[in-house]
């Protein structure tokens, strides 16, 4: 093995949410000199607004650390920040692949957690050497000796040396660095073979194009060298690689084990997926690097502009999320409640949050978004079969003879206390119980649930039911047979298309119910009285109704009211411009917003 | 010479009714000051505008009654030096049952007060407890008395409806009482629970309920039926009375006729401007502080203003000019049954009072259209 490859640690972080993850990331950050001290700001590698104020990791990230060990000799650290939510359980696994060390870091006053173990398993999975890190010994609560034995009893891993710090006050960080560089494996890889390079993620630079994001397996690459993408197919000639310190600094070429950055004027990031091999056009490798799977959107929804006029506006401000976001799927749809917006494809609901907030804020966005719908497979008495993300596009009834719908297989660990209640809650969920484990003190719950009854609350549902023990994690398992409906919501006799949903014909009525009440709290009162409707199939099932009074008239008014009341009604006037008109119905954004926050009870 | 009405504010009442949101101050002390500052208030605005002729003058509160009846002198001598106040001239004083004496009516007679105004807002003492107010029966018997006694005719009662636990039968109770004790004008306020009030609490704690919408309107409903056959006409979506008896002051401020205000938050409007006075006892009681909340209404403003002020009106919109501008916006409305037109004015329906903002805005809507 050469020296230069000797002295490269890659490896990430894994832990339970506030465990001390970017703190920690922070404190090697500063330690090993990357930033001065009084350029830090918290959690430096989440460097989204989003990303700092929720405390996750949405995208990953890597940065490149200089460390003089013990030893004498100088290390090349490089630190591969992951997402940490099923939703970016495959960015995750890739990001993982990249590594060849993880450090576990447990608080010394918590223990392991549901989570923890799961980040474990997933550290496992790809031959990682796993470093127990023991954090908030500072704590007065802290009990490193039990946490320890703890980590040796449930996950099976020495702790003997295992660091015990405070990343928060900076305590012993020392000993974690000495830790990656004595117990993480060196990468390995034949500079003279094929190149291999992993994609791990990509980020869109307005100037350079879509820069990927790679850990070289082997095989070398530099400027110059036209590169072959072996899943997509694309060929690029490379302009520049470098490495992330953590900026883009650029280097001669990237060699078997290192992790950095190559930048080939791609002009769309659809070119660069997760877990792609990058290859060598002039001398490809035989075989692409396992685990590839391109992105799937999940959850489908439809995602409208507030304010009709500025539909651009979203279309451009998607365009460029999806710049750096492969995963994100969108095109145009039109909704007679709505008007003109898109239809768009995510990963997930956090993944789908995510964009939604990020279009608000990064945009500047007011936004209505319809309620999340899976991929539907439609068998039409024609022989025909179609799918359906969108309830609207749905055949009519007639033509239908059969609906299947996703279904996914899902892991949930929790502590034992909390097994009744998630397996109550996944039976609610049309759940089908597979078998569960117990790993210790905790248990592995082994369920085939349908994806659409996940999309909506479910994974709160869980957090809240375990009170934030349990971790949930699922992957696609088929398409299953299923007596679906679709579900329609009547305003004052005409159904209103953005708020059709597909359910099970179990849960129709409960759903039905609990939309109509929803809007009916939601909807304002207007000069008529407004019925509303949940039908199936022209079938009404339940009914509210908006009454057409108020009583604000009846506030006096006299020389020096006008003012204020002139206020009040130009904000009421300046309220309706954000209401949708659907026929003599004025619905406001709230509206759409209240039918998404449903749940069957 | 032109016109203007003069509003004077007393800000101050002797306790805080539960329910109210207004200015006004416990502080009764400070009145003596207060009176000072009016009056000097007064004098400036008279030297500094040309002679202005007053159709009506109305002392509102608080609770104008805690007055010494030399300070009620002194306002009123201030007004008659600095203004030119109509022989025939409206002047109303609001007072509550309970503060009035026979001395101070006996100022206000000489003042040439013509108009009383109490705030009786209900007959029934259980009614009365929910909304904090210190008066008791007598007090407000006591006080209809006195004011035959003196020859006040033209007098008004505050009343309110809606109340937690308040029947239509008790309603009807207050308003008997009120016409058998010879109130010649009544008003009829649908009780508004303002953020940060004592009511807004007890309603909050569930020591009180408040009436749904629905059986708020009813009342309403049937206590404009009621006023109607004793005699009380409509003239305003919450104020009753005898023929002609309708209060002129008022109508100064539906029909955006000029006023000005004295006083701490008094408001004032002149022309194209409407300010209002310092909200602080103190900045106004010293002087310090200049007009607030000051606007310049433009054209497109007073007519939506008109339009708010008018519909609340029996006589509804009147401006003709105005009238045409909105037609193809009034026309579903009284398609709808919301308006109707009576002779060439255009006004609200029942069924159109109960959705009076949704209408004010939907024609404001059609005047922005237009621009």
């Amino acid at each position: 093995m050469s020296e230069r490859m000797d002295r490269i640690r890659n490896f990430c972080i894994i832990a339970h949410i506030d465990h001390g993850k970017s703190t920690l990331a922070d404190r090697l950050l500063e330690k090993t000199g990357v930033f001065q001290k009084r350029e830090m700001v918290e959690q430096i590698l989440d460097s989204m607004e989003l990303e700092r104020e929720r405390g996750i990791t949405i995208k990953s990230k890597a940065v490149r650390m200089k460390y003089t060990a013990k030893d004498g000799n100088e290390y090349i650290l490089n630190l591969i920040d992951t997402p940490g939510h099923v939703d970016f359980a495959y960015e995750v696994s890739r990001a993982l692949a990249a590594c060849e060390g993880a450090l576990l870091v447990v608080d010394a006053t918590q223990g392991v957690e549901a989570q923890t173990l799961a980040n474990v398993y997933m550290a496992f999975d790809h031959d990682l050497e796993t470093v127990p890190v023991i954090n908030k010994i500072d704590l007065p609560s802290a009990q490193p000796d039990v946490v320890k034995k703890e980590i040796e009893d449930v996950i099976g891993i020495d702790t003997e040396d295992a660091p015990c710090i405070s990343a928060k006050n900076g305590i012993n960080i020392e000993d974690v660095l000495e830790a990656v560089v004595k117990r993480v494996p060196a990468p390995k890889g034949d500079a003279d073979k094929p190149l291999q390079a992993l994609i791990f993620d990509a980020n869109y630079d307005n100037y350079r194009g879509a820069i990927c994001y790679v850990r070289i397996m082997q095989g070398t690459i530099k400027a110059g060298t036209r590169m072959h993408l072996m899943a997509t197919g694309g060929e690029f000639d490379v302009v520049e690689v470098g490495y992330f310190e953590p900026g883009y600094v650029p280097c001669e070429e990237l060699r078997p084990g290192d992790v950095g950055y190559i930048a080939a004027s791609i002009k769309d990031v659809r070119d660069t997926r997760v877990g792609d091999t990058i290859t060598d056009a002039a001398a490809p490798a035989s075989e692409p690097l396992p685990g590839y799977r391109p992105a799937v959107p999940m959850v489908f929804c439809g995602i409208y502009p507030a304010d009709g006029a500025r539909y651009d506006d979203l279309h451009d401000a998607l365009d460029k999320l999806h710049m750096n976001d492969a995963s994100l799927s969108f095109e145009p749809e039109t909704s007679a409640a709505l008007g003109y917006g898109f239809r768009c494809g995510f990963l997930g609901l956090l993944h789908m949050e995510i964009i939604q907030e990020r279009l608000e804020r990064e945009f500047d966005l007011d936004l209505v978004t319809t309620a999340p719908s899976v991929v539907y497979h439609i068998k039409k008495a024609n022989g025909e079969e179609v799918s359906v993300d969108n309830p609207s596009n749905l055949p009519p009834i007639g033509e239908i003879i059969g609906m299947e719908e996703p279904f996914v297989h899902a892991e949930i660990y929790t502590p034992k206390d909390s097994v009744g209640t998630l397996m109550e809650l996944c039976k609610d969920k049309r759940g089908t119980f597979i078998d569960m484990q117990y790993e210790g003190s905790r248990v592995k719950l082994n369920y085939e649930l349908p994806l659409n009854e996940i999309i909506f609350d479910f994974f709160d549902q869980v957090k809240s039911r375990s009170r934030g023990y349990a971790s949930f994690d699922y992957e696609l398992n088929g398409y299953q047979e299923s007596d679906l409906v679709k579900l329609d919501i009547l305003l004052n006799g005409d159904v209103c298309d953005a708020f059709s949903l597909i359910v099970h014909r179990d849960k129709a009525y409960a759903r039905g119910r609990g939309i109509c009440e929803k809007l009916k709290d939601a909807i304002p009162r207007q000069l008529f009285e407004i019925p509303i409707q949940a039908a199936i199939g022209g079938k009404v099932i339940a009914r509210e109704t908006v009454k057409a009074v108020r009583k604000d008239v009846l506030a006096k008014c006299y020389g020096g009211d006008i003012t204020r009341k002139k206020k009040l009604l130009e904000k009421q006037k300046e309220g309706k411009k954000r209401m949708r008109q659907f026929g003599t119905v004025e619905l406001p954004s709230e509206a759409f917003m209240a039918v998404l926050k449903i749940s069957d009870e | 010479m032109s016109d203007a009405s003069v509003y004077v504010h007393i800000p101050f009442c002797k306790s805080r009714c539960a329910y109210c949101d207004f200015t006004s101050f416990t502080s009764i002390g400070m009145i003596s000051d207060y009176t000072s500052a009016l009056i000097r208030e007064i004098k400036k605005a008279s030297e500094t505008q040309s002679r202005l002729r007053v159709p009506t003058v109305f002392i509102g509160g608080g609770t104008p009654s805690l007055l010494l009846p030399e300070q009620l002198i002194q306002i009123f001598e201030a007004l008659r030096s600095g203004f030119e106040i109509d022989e025939n001239a409206e002047i109303t004083i609001e007072a509550n049952p309970g503060t009035l004496s026979e001395s101070f009516l006996k100022a206000a007679k000489d003042c040439g007060v013509n108009r009383i105004s109490m705030g009786v807002q209900a007959w029934q003492p259980r009614l009365l407890e929910i909304l904090g107010r210190i008066h008791r029966q007598k007090e407000v018997t006591e006080s209809a008395d006195l004011l035959s006694k003196l020859g006040f005719d033209n007098w008004n009662a505050d009343l309110m409806m809606g109340l937690p636990t308040q029947t239509t039968d008790e309603l009807f109770e207050s308003i008997d009482v009120m016409k058998t004790l010879g109130a010649k004008h009544l008003s009829c306020y649908s009780l508004i629970l303002e953020d940060g009030t004592r009511l807004f609490g007890d309603v909050r704690s569930g020591k009180y309920r408040m009436q749904t919408d629905e059986q708020d309107r009813e009342m309403y409903r049937s206590m404009t039926e009621y006023m109607g056959k004793l005699g009380y006409h409509q003239y305003e979506i919450s104020n009753f009375a005898y023929p002609d008896m309708e209060c002129r002051h008022n109508l100064i401020y539906w029909r955006r006729k000029p006023y000005i205000g004295f006083g701490c938050a008094a408001a004032s409007q002149v022309g194209n401007r409407r300010y209002k006075n310092t909200a602080s006892l103190a900045d106004y009681i010293s002087g310090v502080s200049a007009h607030c909340e000051e606007e310049t209404i433009s054209v497109r403003e007073a007519e939506k203003e008109t339009v708010m002020l008018s519909l609340r009106l029996r006589e509804g919109i009147t401006d003709e000019k105005l009238l045409k501008k909105l037609a193809p916006y009034t026309k579903p409305l009284t398609d709808g049954g919301f308006m109707e037109h009576s002779g060439k004015a255009l006004r609200l329906t029942k069924t159109g009072m109960d959705v009076m903002d949704e209408i004010i805005v939907r024609l404001w809507e059609g005047l922005d259209a237009i621009s």
